[in-house]
């Protein structure tokens, strides 16, 4: 896991699970051909607007990788460079081991559906059909059967579909084209709860029969969580923890109770975030405990429970001056 | 081939009516043009200049198509200049089935003597009555001026917005004038005053063309560097 200091100034890389310097990250970035995508120190201004500062991250072959952070953190700048549609003002990026922007070979290779997807006047099926002649790796059958899925009007003016129609229009694109990378900004925008179960399963079958890299851009974490293997999450135009979902899943939790004993318990613990109101306190710890610290923790009277990846943006966010407790709030130093 | 085909397709589902409609209006136009002619009929046969729908229409499509198909293409694997270059060539083609046509129509004017009302409906400005070639050249070469035009036009809406092409609109508009005032105005540069006043239909041709070839260019360039 590597998570990035600047969001997160109270732990010291010895603290880290994985810090950025540790041996398997080392094994991955002198493994380039594990990844499919490299940013390396990309940053993109808009006149006095950073939407992207610095951003080195890398994203694996044949692996579900979750783009998550808040809106405007630059989830969509970076996806766009990373497709060629927009360029870096300052860094490279590398997909498929070449620069995308204005390269046919990384295009064909890639499929990025935004969430504010232009389309020109045209139907529905006018649409897939293009994408048909796009992709070469198009299903035709596997497209129809999302069109039947999500009850998308064939015949209709993209223009007239509703939201959610347009959200689901994208991910039969998205899914169909079969693209060695696909990219989804913000795909479940828009859809109602049945439909985004739909587009997940959906997912996770196709992926299972035609393994491929996808990059899923999401606000709505929790939702998504359980399909992520890879986690990118953005923060403020910069990478704040890059790591795979399980590592993640594991080795954040919160510890609640009596103020004083929380702040005892996590400061031996590797502590990363504590929010107190009066007498009561809540610590984020970002390292797995160890059946001791359970029991210590027992002893204590403190309540250990594992932290969701929605929770940890929101305490990520708060960290960084957005207070999560209006009543009080620390932050350790 | 691939991108080829995909851009060919995109622009023919952007335009699979319009490139009939346009047709159509124009017939429409024609139908209503003979009974004003058989009604007041002229003393000499005249043009009504009713081809310029064809270059307006042209500048519309090329907007379009670089504010809302480019995109699509991009989503769709096309890189940039993929899609600029086969938009390029629709243009091309288009344009000479129309020009064919509209060279086809003037010869076919000419020969009923003017639809039977002494009207010049398919004679564009400057060329001669029935001449196929010089209708040919002239509806051509303004379609594809108007077809680059109209993609900077979209190209500089999407970089810059509606700032942007206003100030492109009012840079044109600027050319424009400062072009018909040299012309006008002997005095100021003679030479080149006498030049454009003394243009003929072929000179006019390849000025247009040359203007084509630089504003094609010009879109080359924009359209490389525009994000989406």
């Amino acid at each position: 896991m590597t998570f990035s200091t600047d969001h997160a100034p109270v732990l010291s890389e010895g603290q880290l699970p994985r810090s950025a310097g540790n041996a398997a990250d080392a094994a991955d970035s002198a493994n380039p051909a594990g990844s499919v995508v490299a940013v390396d120190g990309v940053t993109r201004r808009y006149r006095q607007v950073i939407a992207l500062n610095d951003v080195t991250c890398h994203i694996r072959r044949d692996v579900i990788t979750g783009l998550l952070g808040r809106n405007g953190s630059g989830k969509t700048t970076l996806l766009r460079i990373i497709a060629g549609q927009e360029f870096p003002t300052d860094g490279s990026v590398t997909v498929c081991g070449a620069t995308p922007a204005e390269n046919p070979a990384v295009a064909h290779r890639l499929a990025f559906i935004r969430e504010d997807q232009c389309y020109p006047d045209i139907q529905v099926q006018q649409a897939l059909s293009i994408a048909s002649y796009a992709f070469s790796n198009w299903d035709h059958d596997f497209a129809m059967r999302l069109v039947t899925d999500f009850e998308l009007p064939l015949k209709r003016k993209i223009r007239k579909l509703s939201r959610g129609m347009r959200s689901a229009l994208g991910i039969v694109i998205g899914l169909a084209s079969r693209a060695e990378l696909t990219m989804f900004d913000e795909p479940i925008a828009g859809l109602d709860p049945v439909a985004r179960q739909m587009f997940y399963d959906h997912l996770l079958a196709d992926y299972a029969t035609h393994p491929r890299t996808f990059v899923i851009s999401t606000h709505l974490i929790d939702e998504i969580a359980g399909l992520l293997e890879d986690v990118l999450l953005m923060s403020r135009g910069g990478i704040a923890m890059e790591a795979s979902a399980d590592e993640l899943r594991g080795s954040i939790v919160t510890v609640t109770g009596p103020r004083a004993a929380v702040e005892t318990f996590a400061a031996e613990r590797g502590q990363w975030h504590v929010d107190a109101i009066g007498g009561h306190a809540r610590a984020t710890i970002q390292r797995p405990l160890t059946d001791a610290d359970h029991a210590a923790a027992k002893t204590l009277g403190l309540t250990v429970e594992p932290i969701t990846l929605q929770q940890f943006l929101v305490q990520l966010d708060g960290a960084n001056g957005a207070p999560t407790f209006e009543a009080e709030q620390e932050v350790s130093r | 081939m691939s991108d080829l085909q995909t851009a060919l397709r995109i622009h023919l589902s952007i335009n699979k009516l319009g490139v009939w409609l346009m047709w159509a209006i124009l017939g429409g136009i024609l139908v209503i043009n003979m009974a004003l002619f058989a009604i007041f009929t002229p003393e000499h046969p005249s043009s009504n200049s009713a081809l310029i729908a064809l270059p307006c229409y042209f500048v519309v499509v090329a907007s379009i198509a670089a504010a809302r198909a480019l995109p699509l293409a991009l989503t769709l694997g096309l890189t940039r200049v993929r899609f600029y270059l086969a938009s390029l060539l629709w243009a091309v083609l288009v344009g000479v089935v129309w020009a064919v046509a509209a060279a086809a129509l003037a010869r076919l004017e000419i020969a009923t003597d003017g639809w039977g009302v002494h009207l010049e409906f398919f004679r564009p400005w400057g060329a001669a009555a029935g001449s196929a070639l010089e209708t040919f050249a002239i509806v051509l070469v303004a379609l594809l001026v108007a077809f680059v035009t109209g993609w900077c036009f979209g190209i500089v809406h999407s970089r810059w917005g509606v700032t942007g092409l206003l100030l492109a609109l009012g840079l044109v508009l600027v050319v424009i004038v400062a072009v018909i005032v040299l012309a006008a105005a002997p005095h100021v540069l003679p030479e080149l005053s006498r030049t454009l006043s003394e243009l003929t239909v072929t000179g006019a041709v390849i000025l247009s063309a040359v203007l084509a070839v630089l504003l094609a260019v010009l879109g080359y360039f924009l359209t490389r560097r525009t994000a989406v």
